[in-house]
């Protein structure tokens, strides 16, 4: 029952709401499907690879076309990467697909003539660039976004990498766990889940003491994520699910042998901690009031 | 080349909405669709409590966020200062929505209409006689364009903006309080310029760097 | 009408949606659309403002599906709010015909019964209509008796200041001198939402050059935001505060340095001398009041020799009897009302009053002068300005004595810098001396002899108000209405019996919603036999109509109105003359123009001749005769003109008359040309013949003719309230027994509060704000004015303060109740800051139930639960929109 009051915060929307939580399922698909590639291609786990092409390829891509409000002019956003981070974003997308794709392509039945392999140099390192332009992209695209002092940190690009990192050695973890791998050190996998973990954790309490410390809008938007109205997303789904629980299960996991069911339920948790991540950030994203 | 800009008079503005309307009569908004406001809103505690009114339009930046971020070209800074949106272009990405700190970007989802079922002849106007940026469609980011068909189509009469109505923005040509001002802000000689500089005129949230062309007095 | 299929033109007309109009304005067509609409710079700030949303809303106003797009006629003869009209299209010739019929009908059974017309047409908000009715005056004159009373509006515009400042200082509104006040003490003038653009206009310009205004309010207003500064007072209580102004300026200042005492003895009352029984001591052979010569130690007429001698206080002795002078009478008066006394009533703290007081005086700049347009005249640069439920209802016209009366203390009336009034609509003819050197004014009769009875309406105004002077016309704004309402439903045994009329024309007026205690309006509404709406929507009102007749939209019609001068409120206009309002587009449907209308029923019902003879003699078209010694532009009688013939000639007329005979514009030129306009005297006005337009400064002519203010002391309205209540008594009234105790010679503060008490239980008053979106502008059903009227803080909802709210349990955005003691309404909690925390505020005029949109809104209005009482009527016959409530969540 109030006009808009310039002097207060107000949040953004439209990269959060309606459609725009297609963006930020986008965006978490992202960082997902990169980060799954790049602990894959590390382990060389074929299976791994192949979902993470999909998930970029279809999740990625799918969701952001769903969000854009043009879908079929989406081949414009190729022409600005000089300034903008989501021109890059969309280069490092059609990059990993179509560099990932070639990794791939001589692994499908049929296309084995082809002249290079998986791990071709030239290629798997336009590939390897793609990923991690695409893992790192979203941090930047935020990042450099000073209306909204919460998002306007260098530490955005440190903490989307890392969680998509994280997200993709989960996911790693799951697939292995999931379809009853016998060739990879699933203890490899865990111990590197659990230094992303630790990073992780360091990284979100670097990045929330930061923002609640340097700017007040920013810390409007870190009381939003503890105590207002994003609370429930970000403690809940980030903490609780996303660190917590992982945190807990891999702890356990260095005592006990824990049944596969709880290290998945694990995963998922993270899984869930990865998009909440997303979601709450931009969702808490305040704009500096205008007076 | 002149740099166009606006200057708001918080001491005149009244608060009445009629550059909202203003706006949205001359630019065929359709509704729901804002490009202009008028902040009406409290500061203080009771009894000690002051109403105020902000008026607000694209600042049309010098340094415009939504510029840089801007992925496919569909925002354009005319050498004259004017950042318009080319509607061909836009995918409707949101991101300088994201980038702009002074809300003054609009997503249209979809067009609608006043009344539902009905299409005015108003409503109805063909495209094709209106300027490009008054061709609303779903799906895209639009914004103020300072009225630039008028400044444009004045200038081709040797009109002056800001001094001559038709080459004025609607807005400041339809405030009756006469709080709008419009005109070349590198022209030290300007009515924009000088209530600027006789009145320290200030631009809102100066330290984000954008440098924008729209100034208040208090 | 053709238009050019490839065209872009620009079409000068003007726009009148507010009282402040018309505000002249250019509409863009482009192949034959209306595209958008701008002032016309030709005549901005010479004789029209810019105009505002309201304006510029008439593209909205003209293509909208809302529109009633040919004549209806109601098929189902039961009348209710629920029950379905049964609306069938039908052409104008049945609608005409069967309105012609009814017409004749009353010709027949005869134009009056029990003394009561049996035709009643009503006007809506304000008297805009008047800016767009055509010969509807003329049509009335011809027709005969016609009850006009039977209106909505509730607070009906600034009551007490019109009649009062008529009477005062022939002005109809006052308001600060803008362009010169440095000072201004608003009680709850709405500026930003009620002076329109002309105001937005003056007001910006006054604040830039350091204007102050000091806002006292229960709420904080779209003005107070533009104000100086804010006090908050309690509903009802500001008489209570100006009183104490005046005591500090009286009693604890010096009186002779807080007053301009040179102003007082030359330009007001204040030394006339007044008896013991109230009257004022009279030269035996001159009849003329006396005043005290201190030089000469003597009473004397009050314009023998000049007055710089005069006694302002003292007892004298003038043949036996002990008299005062009425200074000294006020000064005495006002001695108990302390500031310490105030600050219990109004909850303005005493320190506050005094701090007023003092700004007042110190700004008022006494002893100092300018020159304007040659005339020397006294610079006071402070005014004192009133809103509606301050000078409406019970405590109105003490508010509006005081505010004149402290005015007059420090001598700024009339002059540069100070009040100013505006407009003359009840007396519009030259000034003149009454005798006692006043200003003439013509009050009825209250003598047995010529007071006049019976009733001629249903709201009795011409037997219970006694200076709201000239009728027929200008009865129509400032009758009592609702007690036209309340009479039908419960008739007073006194009067003749009370009917409803049998046809009941409405116009531009919606009273089903806009009048207080709907549910009987709407009681009284079914009862109506016949009823003829000129429809825009269905609405309402028009929802219990027989027939509607659909009108020309503003855009599509015709009509011709004065402009600039001194109009009302913030004008200050260099320039005065006519404007057109034209068609820009073809009816879009089967729409007539009214002018048509009325000349077709006059002649279908056989009054042809009377009704061109009306219009030749200028009845009610901005009174502007056909024909003068000097031009002959007369109909011919037995003659039916269409509409563009009659406003051809009525141009014609209006700028010769303008010129003297000099220059002569017919309607074509006006077309083009859109206004005509000739300079306007700051300091005469304008007087052509017997009509008479104000000038900016009423002191130059009031030196002139040697004239002073009624002020203070009201021994006329001492005597004719005595009168009346003789008058009334003999017929065995007593029900106005309250209102006869107001006619005071200094007014009295009375607890004006408790007059709307209803019990312990209803402990916040719900008062109203007005939209200046919305306002006069019936235009609730334009979603277009809704996006707009979203953007003002509290419009859509009832505010409340946040301490008020909390103690109630009530979040803002809660679904609330506001319960009267005869109903309740539902509306959204908008908790503010700025409203006093015992008021509950909403924007008037809403709670539609028809027309489209508006209905779907859910916006809170007063007036349902609201009740028409004598309680809180007052003298002249206005009440206030405001209500005891208790609040709670749905």
């Amino acid at each position: 029952m109030k006009s808009y009051n310039p002097t207060e915060f107000a949040f953004q929307t439209e990269w959060v709401e309606k459609r725009g939580l297609w963006l930020v399922m986008a965006f978490f698909l992202g960082g997902l499907g990169g980060g799954l590639y790049l602990v894959s291609l590390y382990l060389n786990y074929l299976p791994g690879i192949v979902t993470a092409f999909f998930i970029v390829a279809v999740g990625k891509g799918g969701t952001h076309l769903l969000y854009l409000g043009k879908p079929l002019r989406f081949w414009r956003a190729f022409l600005k990467p000089q300034t903008s981070w989501i021109s890059r974003g969309i280069i490092s997308v059609a990059g990993f697909v179509l560099f990932v794709g070639l990794q791939l392509l001589p692994e499908v039945p049929g296309f084995s003539f082809l002249p290079w392999t998986m791990h071709s140099g030239l290629i798997q390192g336009l590939a390897i660039a793609s990923a991690v332009l695409l893992i790192a992209y979203t941090g930047f695209a935020l990042g450099v976004v000073n209306s909204i002092p919460f998002w306007n940190t260098a530490l955005m690009p440190l903490l989307f990498i890392i969680y998509s990192l994280l997200g993709g050695t989960g996911l790693t973890l799951g697939l292995l766990l999931g379809t009853g791998n016998t060739v990879i050190n699933i203890e490899v996998v865990e111990a590197v889940a659990r230094w992303f973990l630790l990073t992780a954790i360091v990284i979100v309490g670097a990045y929330l003491w930061i923002s609640y410390h340097v700017n007040p809008v920013a810390k409007y938007s870190v009381f939003q994520l503890i105590k207002g109205r994003v609370s429930p997303y970000f403690i809940g789904g980030v903490l609780v699910l996303g660190l917590a629980v992982p945190v807990t299960v891999t702890a356990l996991e260095l005592v006990y042998n824990l049944p596969y069911t709880v290290m998945l339920s694990g995963v998922a948790c993270e899984l869930i901690g990865g998009f909440s991540l997303r979601y709450t950030i931009l969702k808490a994203g305040a704009y500096t009031p205008l007076v | 080349m002149p740099r166009w800009g606006m200057v708001f008079d918080l001491k005149k503005c009244c608060g009445c909405q009629t550059c909202f309307i203003s706006c949205k009569i001359e630019n065929f908004l359709p509704a729901g669709m804002y490009w202009n406001h008028v902040y009406d809103y409290e500061t203080g505690e009771y009894p000690h409590v002051k109403r105020n009114f902000l008026p607000t339009v694209c600042m049309h930046c010098d340094e415009p966020g939504c510029l840089e971020v801007c992925p496919t070209g569909a925002t354009i800074k005319r050498e004259d200062g004017i950042v318009y949106v080319d509607y061909d272009k836009c995918i409707g990405c949101r991101y300088c929505m994201m980038a702009c700190p002074y809300k003054a970007r609009y997503f249209n989802d979809k067009i609608k209409n006043y009344y539902p079922g009905n299409i005015t002849v108003y409503e109805a106007f063909p495209k094709e006689l209106r300027a490009e940026f008054q061709r609303h469609e779903p799906g895209i980011v639009s914004k103020c364009t300072f009225c630039m068909h008028r400044v444009d189509r004045g200038l081709s009469l040797n009109l002056i903006p800001g001094i001559d109505p038709e080459a004025t923005p609607a807005c400041v040509v339809n405030c009756p309080a006469q709080a709008r001002y419009f005109g070349d802000l590198d022209d030290p000689e300007s009515e924009v310029a000088q209530l600027i500089s006789k009145r320290s005129g200030y631009q809102l949230q100066k330290h984000l760097g954008a440098d924008p062309s729209v100034y208040y007095l208090k | 009408m053709s238009f050019n299929e490839q065209e872009d033109a620009r079409i000068a007309t003007y726009d009148m949606q507010c009282n402040t109009g018309p505000c002249l304005m250019k509409v863009r067509r482009v192949n034959g659309t209306v595209v958008s609409i701008e002032g016309n710079e030709d005549f901005y700030g010479r004789a029209a403002a810019r105009p505002c949303l309201k304006g510029l809303g008439l593209v909205q106003k003209l293509y909208s599906q809302n529109r009633v797009k040919t004549p209806l006629k109601r098929t189902n003869p039961k009348k209710g709010k629920d029950v379905d009209p049964g609306w069938v299209a039908i052409s104008w010739d049945e609608a005409l015909t069967t309105v012609t019929e009814k017409l004749k009908e009353m010709k027949q059974k005869g134009l009056t019964d029990n003394g009561y017309p049996r035709v009643a047409f009503s006007t809506g908000a304000d008297g805009i209509p008047r800016a767009t009715y055509g010969t509807l005056e003329a049509f009335l004159e011809a027709w005969g008796p016609v009850d006009r009373e039977l209106r909505g509006g509730s607070t009906k515009c600034l009551h007490d200041e019109h009649v009062l400042g008529e009477y005062w200082h022939k002005a109809f509104m006052n308001c600060a001198d803008s362009p010169r006040c440095n000072w201004v003490l608003s009680c709850g003038s709405n500026t930003n939402a009620s002076a329109g653009a002309p105001a937005f206009m003056r007001h910006g310009e006054a604040r830039i050059r350091g204007m102050k205004i000091i806002q006292v309010e229960p709420h904080l207003s779209v003005t107070g935001a533009t104000a100086t500064e804010w006090i908050p007072i309690k509903p009802k209580t500001d008489a209570a505060f100006l009183f104490a102004v005046m005591n500090v300026m009286l009693h604890e200042m010096d009186w002779q340095q807080s007053c301009d005492t040179t102003f007082l003895k030359q330009m007001t009352n204040s030394p006339y001398l007044v008896k013991a029984d109230g009257l004022f001591a009279r030269d035996p052979q001159s009849g003329k009041p006396l005043v005290w010569d201190k030089l000469e130690n003597r009473a004397k007429p009050f314009d023998e020799g000049d007055s710089e001698n005069l006694a302002l206080d003292g007892t004298f002795n003038v043949e036996g009897n002990e008299v005062r002078p009425a200074f000294q009478l006020l000064k005495e008066h006002v001695k108990e009302y302390t500031p310490s006394w105030a600050s219990n009533i109004t909850g303005i703290s005493e320190e506050t009053i005094r701090r007023i007081a003092k700004e007042f005086t110190e700004n008022a700049r006494i002893g100092s002068e300018i020159v304007i347009e040659g005339a020397r005249m006294p610079y006071r640069p402070v005014a004192i300005v009133m809103g509606k439920s301050v000078n409406n209802g019970v405590g109105g016209y003490e508010a509006v004595w005081l505010q004149h009366v402290l005015i007059t203390l420090v001598g700024a009336l009339e002059v540069a810098g100070g009040l100013l009034g505006q407009q003359v609509v009840i007396n519009p003819t030259p000034i003149k001396n009454d005798g006692d050197g006043f200003i003439h004014y013509p009050v009825f009769p209250t003598d047995p002899e010529r007071w006049s009875w019976p009733p001629k309406s249903r709201d009795a105004w011409n037997i219970l108000m006694p200076f709201i002077g000239r009728e027929p016309s200008a009865s129509g704004p400032y009758g009592p209405c609702h007690l036209g309402w309340m009479m039908q439903k419960n008739p007073p045994k006194e009067l003749p019996p009370i009917s409803p009329p049998e046809v009941w024309f409405t116009y531009r007026t919606n009273p089903v919603v806009s009048m207080w205690d709907c549910g009987t309006v709407i009681s009284v509404v079914e009862r109506i036999p016949f009823q003829v709406s000129f429809g825009y929507e269905l609405d309402e009102t028009n929802h219990f109509a027989d027939i509607i007749l659909p009108e020309n939209n503003d855009l599509e019609s015709l009509f011709m109105y004065p402009i600039g001068g001194q109009k009302q409120w913030e004008s200050f206009w260099e320039y005065t003359g006519f404007a057109i309002r034209q068609p820009v587009v073809k009816p879009l449907y089967d729409t007539r123009e009214l002018t048509d209308i009325f000349t077709e029923i006059a002649e279908r019902v056989g009054f042809l001749s009377e009704y061109n003879d009306a219009i030749n003699q200028g009845c009610g078209i901005n009174s502007i005769r056909l024909k003068t010694s000097v031009y002959d532009y007369s109909l011919e009688l037995s003659k039916k003109y269409s509409s563009e013939e009659i406003y051809d000639r009525l141009f014609r007329a209006a700028t010769m008359w303008l010129t003297d005979g000099k220059e002569e514009r017919g309607l074509e030129w006006f077309k083009e040309n859109g206004a005509f306009l000739i300079p306007f005297s700051k300091v005469s006005g304008l007087t052509r013949g017997n009509v008479y337009r104000r000038p900016w400064f009423l002191h130059p002519t009031m030196r002139e003719k040697g004239l002073r203010y009624n002020l203070p002391y009201q021994e006329q309205i001492k005597r004719v309230g005595e009168e009346l209540g003789q008058r009334l008594h003999e017929k065995g009234i007593n029900w106005w027994d309250s209102q006869l105790s107001e006619y005071t010679p200094l007014a009295e503060w009375r607890d004006f509060p408790a007059a709307y008490d209803t019990g312990p239980d209803f402990d916040l008053w719900l008062i109203c704000c007005r939209s200046m979106q919305y306002s006069l502008g019936a235009n609730a059903s334009l979603p277009l004015m809704f996006e707009a009227a979203q953007n003002v803080l509290g419009h859509t909802g009832a505010m409340i303060n946040s301490r008020t709210a909390k103690a109630k349990g009530i979040k803002n955005g809660d679904l609330i109740w506001m319960e009267s003691a005869i109903g309740r309404v539902q509306g959204r909690a908008c908790v503010r800051e700025g409203v006093h925390p015992d008021v509950v505020v909403t924007t008037q005029q809403f709670g539609q139930w028809k027309i489209a949109y508006a209905k779907d809104l859910g916006w809170p209005c007063l007036n349902p639960i609201t009740p028409i009482t004598l309680k809180t009527t007052n003298s002249s016959g206005s009440s206030t929109d405001q209500v005891k409530v208790k609040i709670y969540k749905v």
